[in-house]
């Protein structure tokens, strides 16, 4: 029994001063899955290899929420994931970073809060075995068909806790309106996170989902009875942005970090590894997806407060 | 008043010459703020109310202030010829008006109104005693557009212009807090609420139902009669009450979810996902618990009391259902009392197989983390609820259990009696079915940990990639896990047996019945609730603590309090006052006649109240949930992320569990095996 | 001679429960004093109390002029000897006597000799590295009072030490603890339900009942001239017939009368009457019938029915048939009025 304590008293001893000695550290909060996130921290590693990389990862909601919770004081040194409108309506939590290579990008922050990472289209994510495949709807429209709430429905990110379900909604209430709205929020089945939704689809605990599509990239490839679905009447699509936190603790680290994520090596890699679109001019789209030029598509147009209070109230 | 009298009320007030007063005034103190404060907290967090807020756009499109109606909350709006005017508890506070493109005017109108821009996008407003920040958002398609920052200009002292980007949205904020009992009608009136409310309830009383069933008839079967493996049958039971509270639904999920393994083996068109899942995994989860206090009552209970019962001529289903159940009825009551807590407060089970469906610990760690930041006025009110709910649960059983007088001294233990061939096969087979279904989910997870994981999937090719993997970058959390359950419970063991030996010894008025309340709280704050209390009281100055490794420790110290406490009364129980008075006799001061005479012999005794917190440590989740932050990640935390959320890796989550197993059942299965009673009374209150 | 324990006015409450109300003792040094009473009656509550492991609501305890109160119990230096021995299971008997001895921080050679002595004291021999476990109640007890006695306390505290061993046992201990209180010339405090053992060991007895002291004096005091019906009741067996005293003679409520010898005030009262000093005789005397016979060894116990006095108990050494008419006379009886 001693023994134990002991163990565990200098067990914790070393990790606070682990802690405090250390300097290379560099703290991230992200809504990004382990292996959307896993390829550029192989790639850091190589390139910065003395930084102590740690990562909180939580739907986008909560991981803004812990922001909110710690301002003043923060854990987190760089917020990585979410969506454009989600850091403008939270500007406060986050500290400019001006960076050498604006010019290279499609869209940047005239403030220099944000900083684009990723274009990501949403699609639907079909079940196939639960949707047999002759029958995959074509539009967002057709799948909220009663025909495919009897097989399973479609999962759909609560937006108040999850970027993707924030885009979906505010993206499908600018292109057809807030009626449309009202269909979704009476006929999807709203699940916490995205992760959440995702895997409801992917386990066929639903038949469909809105989900990035990367995922479903990587989940055809992977050989999951999964088809993603680009809706022809539009897509909702969102500018993955990062940002580092107002009172970084390791704020050189994320000047350093923040620079790095912005080179094309990483961006490429994002592509390559996670088939995400880059925000940049000069990387290509990756292999597979389709062109964005193909797609009709359409994007958030309130502010997540207008959007959040809307939809509860259609829930009810 | 003579001076003798005033030395004596000196000696009341400040006990020096009591030690053991001197330490139960200091438990007292450290447990009221460890336990009391937190929920004090929570108290006035669910009585406050944001001052207000409210979005509206300027539309240049025809020049119109638009107010969403469905983001107004605490603020009136009317509008007076194009002029919107904010009224705030009867009284108009400022109006809102065009006063040319992308520019607004505000105007006091119960005294000055002063305007200051903070910085591009936000300005504060006062007027009337409140502060309003206004943020503006201005919307824009997926490659940008410019915006404006946002001017200020005062024009008079009640009255201020402001030029802002075309077309913004303002989202408008009043934190000042008002003092309120909205939130608890707010939350009943939430559609989703209620459902949580009716979905925790139905889950609860079912599960607990299903347990009682299956826990009650395995241990009279097994109390009454000489089975084969009977000793071994309850050391394992003992160790299925230990199980990580996620692992059941995880290794459900996995087996019979819609594409589970069995449900595409079976080719069924199912999903356990649901509430139906809910009470099967949440049944299975606490069915141990009804079974081993069942298990001591029936072997406890006076063999001559059945007997006389069957001289008397009573039948054998008569004799149980009149003498046998009803004797065992407190031990049994108790068993389903704590199936019933920890079915109600179970937060993994829900978390991972209820899906879109809310239970109340989901709902309100839900609404918690969406709160956070904000006044979490409604997760409050939800908390409370919830201790509420727990707290007539408590009642229920106290009160059924005081309204009868039951035989709890044993005379002569029941020997089991030899069963005969039929009656020991069928025993077995359902014994046999009940641990299998017990085990399910740790044989799913172990043989899973040796399989491939792809994007969520498990695939049919064994691996060693799971561990290696977690013993390449995921031992932090082990250390901490291990770290977090060893100190918690040395300073359970610590206090547990102080507040104990003052309880039962000392019995102090006032502080003794204080000491002993506070104490059991934790008994009926859900985790979850304990985990937002902590957060509430901890994370302003003076003492800071979240996010630290110390917060999850407290957190576990408290929870694991009650149980402590318990077992170290059980064990104090046990040992003769005169011990320590003899030594006392002899001349050993208060605290060496304690160390000397008392402690020695508690030492064996506590070993299993040491286990169990250690366990229960080890598997926290509820509160661990809410207060985890990186890098301190315990190992249920790792588990918990890599199974529920996109794109993890599920193989370390299935290698991890694996891995607390084995750190879980090496040192319970050697002590179960001497002192698996005291174990399962230890739990009891 | 002086006063080893004083006790004044010793009250103590237990919630609305008067566990002692008003006691006031002088216990001589060298005297083994022992206070009798039926369970509840308060008696181990004052001898807590001596010993410090309770204190009182009010009243006070003087050890040999010195107010002990607020001194707390480890530093009264008092033997104590517990019912159920409280001997240290995880020690052995050696370091269970040594306790004391090392407390005050004898050095080896010492604690070893005095060891020796006090187990040579309570006749014990080759026991030192044994268990308490492993022993009978009889010798844990032995070792329990070597321990308490080891470091020579002026003052012996006994609760009931005698009552969880069986009759024989607790015949020889008695007799022995009463030979090393003497030769050790001890104030010793007894306490006991067994009114037998009072009287065989004490010099005096105090005998109480619900908190309140009954009676004080020797054991002849105690059993021949007790002041109070609950003390002629509680010590040895007793007909006690009720009736009123008028003129110089005793009217039984049940008829009888008797002439009282030593007259007394007209007035209720009630008529002790030991078995023992009832004569049974063929030939004349109160008539009455055998109603029972008991042996009980050395003599015979009978039931007798009378008119005049109701039920009586008797004892003699002759032989009556059950059921046989018999005169019944007294010779010796003690008016109680209270």
């Amino acid at each position: 029994m001693f023994r134990t304590f002991a163990t565990a008293a200098v067990v914790s001893l070393g990790l606070c001063v682990g802690a405090a000695a250390q300097t290379g550290n560099i703290v991230f909060y992200t809504s990004h899955a382990a292996d959307t996130t896993g390829p550029v921290l192989e790639l850091m590693k190589q390139r910065l290899p003395n930084l102590n990389v740690t990562l909180v990862r939580a739907g986008t909601g909560e991981v803004l929420q812990r922001l909110k919770a710690e301002a003043g004081n923060p854990a987190a040194d760089i917020m990585w994931g979410g969506s454009i409108q989600l850091f403008e309506g939270n500007a406060d939590l986050f500290q400019p970073f001006v960076s050498t290579d604006k010019d290279s990008f499609l869209v940047s922050d005239p403030a220099n809060i944000w900083h684009a990472s990723n274009i990501i289209a949403i699609v639907i994510g079909v079940n196939t075995k639960k949707v047999p495949l002759g029958e995959t709807p074509a539009t967002t429209a057709q799948a909220l068909d009663a025909k495919y709430t009897a097989m399973g429905g479609i999962a759909l990110p609560d937006p108040a806790k999850s970027s993707t379900g924030y885009s979906v909604i505010s993206a499908l209430a600018g292109a057809h309106g807030w009626p449309f709205v009202e269909k979704v929020a009476k006929t999807a089945r709203v699940l916490p996170s995205s992760g959440g939704a995702a895997n409801a689809a992917r386990d066929g605990e639903t038949a469909m989902c809105w989900v990035n599509e990367d995922v479903t990239a990587k989940w055809e490839k992977d050989g999951i009875a999964i088809k993603s679905v680009y809706p022809a009447d539009g897509v909702p699509t969102v500018v993955d942005p990062q940002a580092i936190v107002k009172g970084a603790k390791n704020l050189e680290n994320a000047r350093i970090v923040m620079a790095f994520l912005n080179t094309k090596e990483v961006h490429e890699t994002m592509r390559d590894k996670v088939n995400r679109r880059s925000a940049r001019k000069d990387v290509a789209p990756p292999a597979g997806l389709p062109d964005l030029g193909s797609l009709k598509l359409i994007f958030a147009a309130e502010p997540a407060s207008v959007v959040n209070a809307r939809f509860e109230n259609l829930r009810k | 008043m003579s001076l003798d009298d005033r030395t004596t009320l000196l000696q009341r007030v400040l006990p020096l010459h009591d030690p053991w007063k001197i330490f139960a005034i200091a438990a007292l103190l450290l447990i009221s703020i460890l336990i009391v404060v937190p929920q004090l907290w929570i108290i006035l967090a669910s009585l406050r109310e944001d001052g207000g807020r409210f979005t509206f756009r300027h539309q240049e499109a025809g020049g119109r202030i638009e107010l969403t109606q469905e983001t107004v909350a605490g603020y009136t709006f009317t509008e007076r010829d194009g002029t919107l005017v904010a009224t705030l508890s009867g009284i108009d506070l400022f109006a809102l008006s065009r006063a040319g493109p992308a520019t607004l005017m505000f105007e006091g109108l119960s005294g000055p109104l002063t305007g200051v821009a903070l910085d591009a996008n936000r300005l504060r407003l006062e007027t009337g005693g409140r502060r309003i920040t206004m943020n503006q958002t201005v919307p824009m398609g997926l490659f940008g557009t410019t915006r404006l920052p946002i001017a200020v200009e005062q024009i008079s002292p009640t009255r201020f212009r402001v030029r802002h980007g075309s077309n913004a949205f303002m989202e408008a904020i009043d934190p000042d807090p008002r003092w309120t009992l909205r939130n608890f009608g707010a939350f009943l009136s939430e559609p989703s609420a209620r459902t949580a409310l009716i979905n925790s309830l139905v889950v609860t009383l079912s599960a607990t139902a299903l347990a009682g069933i299956i826990g009650v008839s395995l241990a009279w079967m097994i109390a009454k009669f000489d089975i084969y493996g009977r000793e071994g049958l309850v050391v394992l039971v003992t160790m299925a009450a230990v199980s990580p509270p996620f692992l059941g639904a995880y290794a459900w999920r996995m087996l019979l979810g819609s594409s589970g393994i069995l449900t595409q083996a079976l080719g069924l068109d199912w999903t356990i996902i649901g509430l139906h899942g809910v009470i099967w995994v949440t049944a299975w989860h606490v069915f141990p618990l009804v079974f081993l206090l069942s298990y001591d009552a029936f072997t406890g209970a006076d063999a001559a009391l059945g007997e006389a019962a069957e001289s008397l001529g009573a039948s054998p289903l008569r004799r149980v259902l009149s003498v046998d159940l009803p004797l065992a009825m407190p031990g049994v009551l108790t068993g389903l009392y704590m199936a019933l807590i920890s079915a109600f407060a179970d937060f993994g089970t829900p978390k991972i197989i209820s899906l879109d469906l809310k239970l109340m610990p989901t709902l309100v760690y839900d609404e918690f983390l969406s709160e956070a930041g904000a006044n979490p006025s409604m997760a409050s009110a939800g908390a409370l609820l919830m201790v509420a709910v727990s707290t007539a649960f408590l009642g229920a059983y106290r009160a059924y259990l005081s309204f009868g007088t039951y035989a709890t001294v044993s005379a002569r233990r029941l020997s089991p009696r030899k069963p005969s061939r039929g009656v020991h096969a069928l025993i077995l087979a359902f014994a046999a079915f009940i641990l299998l279904m017990a085990f399910v989910p740790h044989g799913t997870v172990l043989i899973t940990s040796f399989m491939e994981w792809r994007s969520g999937v498990v695939f049919p090719v064994l691996t060693l990639a799971n561990y290696r993997t977690m013993f390449a970058n995921e031992l932090m959390p082990v250390l901490i896990s291990l770290s977090l359950a060893t100190v918690s419970t040395a300073a359970n063991i610590l206090l547990g047996i102080g507040i104990a030996y003052v309880l039962v010894r000392k019995r102090y008025p006032v502080i003794g019945p204080l000491l002993n309340g506070i104490v059991m709280m934790p008994y009926v704050i859900p985790g979850t609730v304990i985990g937002i209390g902590l957060i509430l009281a901890l994370n302003t100055p003076p003492l800071v603590l979240t996010g630290t490794w110390a917060i999850l420790c407290l957190s576990f110290f408290i929870r694991n309090l009650p149980y402590t406490v318990k077992a170290s009364e059980a064990v104090l129980f046990q040992i003769h006052p005169a011990l320590e008075e003899a030594a006392v006799s002899l001349g050993a001061t208060p605290l060496r006649s304690f160390t000397h005479a008392t402690l020695p012999l508690m030492a064996s005794g506590l070993v299993s109240g040491a286990t169990l917190a250690f366990l229960h440590g080890m598997t926290e989740l509820s509160s661990t949930i809410v207060l985890y932050r990186p890098p301190w990640k315990p190992m249920t935390a790792v588990i918990f992320e890599n199974t529920i959320t996109l794109g993890a890796d599920f193989g370390i989550a299935a290698a991890m569990t694996v891995l607390l197993m084995v750190i879980l059942y090496g040192p319970l299965w050697l002590i179960t095996r001497k002192t698996r009673g005291q174990m399962a009374r230890a739990g009891a209150v | 001679m002086g006063t080893a324990i004083a006790i004044r006015n010793a009250t103590k409450d237990f919630g609305r429960k008067k566990a002692l109300d008003d006691v006031s003792l002088d216990i001589r040094p060298g005297e083994f004093f022992t206070l009798l009473g039926p369970s509840g009656c308060g008696k181990t509550t004052l001898l807590r109390a001596i010993a410090g492991f309770n204190d009182l609501t009010h009243g006070e305890i003087i050890f040999d002029g010195r107010n002990v109160a607020g001194l707390e119990a480890w530093k009264r230096g008092i033997g104590f000897v517990f019912q159920n021995y409280a001997l240290w299971p995880n020690k052995t008997v050696f370091e269970n006597i040594a306790y004391g001895l090392r407390i005050r921080k004898q050095d080896e050679a010492t604690v070893r000799t005095k060891v020796a002595d006090a187990l040579a004291m309570v006749r014990l021999v080759d026991v030192e590295q044994r268990y308490p476990g492993e022993m009978s109640g009889g010798m844990q007890q032995r070792i329990a009072i070597a321990r308490a006695l080891v470091v020579d306390p002026p003052i012996l505290l006994l609760d009931e030490p005698l009552s969880n061993l069986d009759a024989k046992l607790r015949v020889s201990l008695r007799r022995d603890i009463r030979e090393i209180q003497k030769r050790l010339g001890l104030t010793a405090v007894y306490v006991t339900h067994d009114q037998e053992e009072a009287l065989e060991v004490s010099d005096r007895i105090a005998v109480m009942s619900q908190g309140k002291l009954e009676q004080v004096g020797t054991p002849e005091d105690i059993y021949e001239r007790p002041e109070r019906i609950f003390v002629a009741d509680f010590i040895g067996a007793a007909n006690l017939i009720k009736g009123v005293v008028n003129n110089g003679s005793f009217i039984a409520d049940s008829g009888g009368t008797l002439p009282l010898p030593g007259g007394g005030d007209n007035g209720p009262g009630t008529l002790l009457i030991r078995p023992e000093h009832v004569v049974l005789s063929v030939t004349g005397g109160i008539p009455g019938i055998i109603a029972n016979h008991f042996y009980v060894g050395v003599n015979r116990r009978y039931r007798v029915e009378t008119q005049a006095f109701g039920d009586l108990t008797v004892d003699t050494a002759t032989r009556h048939e059950e059921g046989s008419d018999i005169g019944v006379a007294f010779s010796q009886s003690r008016l109680l009025r209270a």
